[in-house]
């Protein structure tokens, strides 16, 4: 077991872009929640990928994070 | 005349009808189209500026025709997939073709909106949460 941060999760963290994106800009889950219009739940089960945002958030998303919709959710795998 | 032998065509491809080119007959002589079509909105106008028809966008994407249709009449909000999926093939950027204030519908009597806690006279422009327009009550 290696302790503290290896290369490879500095290179590609085990979150997504979207959760990169927001704590780079210090925002918490219920201000991003407020800023787009959403709850915080639909936030958080989106940045976990366990849902995916409809076009209409989605951008909404990306402007409040300082992104583009193809940055944040063109990774994404899971239908 | 017997079936399945077309004379005056003599195997040739008929040509198209106005109805398969969605075309007036005013519209082919160069008028304005009766009754007047309602202006084409930004996804639309990148589908026909790619040269393609709903039915060829439909079987790039692999959906029905009749998604490609709800979706360009803002019936339905598609997933950041689909919407990722439609910019590619026309070539833009989803911000672009799936502009806020084209997908907002303006909300049907007194809601909750939830974003804001407050009644829909202080929240004028309800926002679409799911995947899905919200069908107005008939």
């Amino acid at each position: 077991m290696r302790f503290g941060w290896t290369r490879e999760m500095l290179l590609r963290p085990p979150w997504s872009p979207m959760r990169s994106a927001r704590i780079s800009i210090c925002l918490s889950l219920d201000d991003l929640a407020v800023i787009v219009g959403a709850s915080r739940e639909t936030i958080s089960s989106i940045e976990r990928g366990s849902s995916l945002p409809s076009a209409s958030l989605a951008p909404r998303i990306a402007r409040a994070l300082d992104t583009t919709v193809e940055e944040l959710f063109a990774a994404n795998e899971l239908g | 005349m017997a079936g399945g032998e077309p004379s005056a065509l003599n195997g040739r491809k008929a040509p198209p009808l106005l109805d398969d080119l969605g075309m007036d007959v005013r519209e082919f002589f160069g008028l304005d189209p009766w009754p007047p079509r309602p202006p084409l909105n930004v996804l639309q106008r990148a589908r026909i500026a790619r040269g393609l028809t709903q039915d060829e966008l439909a079987e790039e994407l692999g959906i029905s025709r009749q998604t490609v249709s709800s979706v360009e009449r803002r019936r339905h909000v598609p997933s950041v997939r689909l919407a990722l999926a439609i910019a590619v093939a026309l070539r833009g950027t989803v911000e672009d073709l799936f502009p806020p204030e084209e997908l907002v519908r303006q909300p049907v009597g007194d809601t909750v909106d939830k974003a804001c806690g407050t009644r829909s006279a202080a929240c004028p422009k309800e926002p679409l949460v799911g995947g899905r327009a919200k069908e107005e009550p008939s």
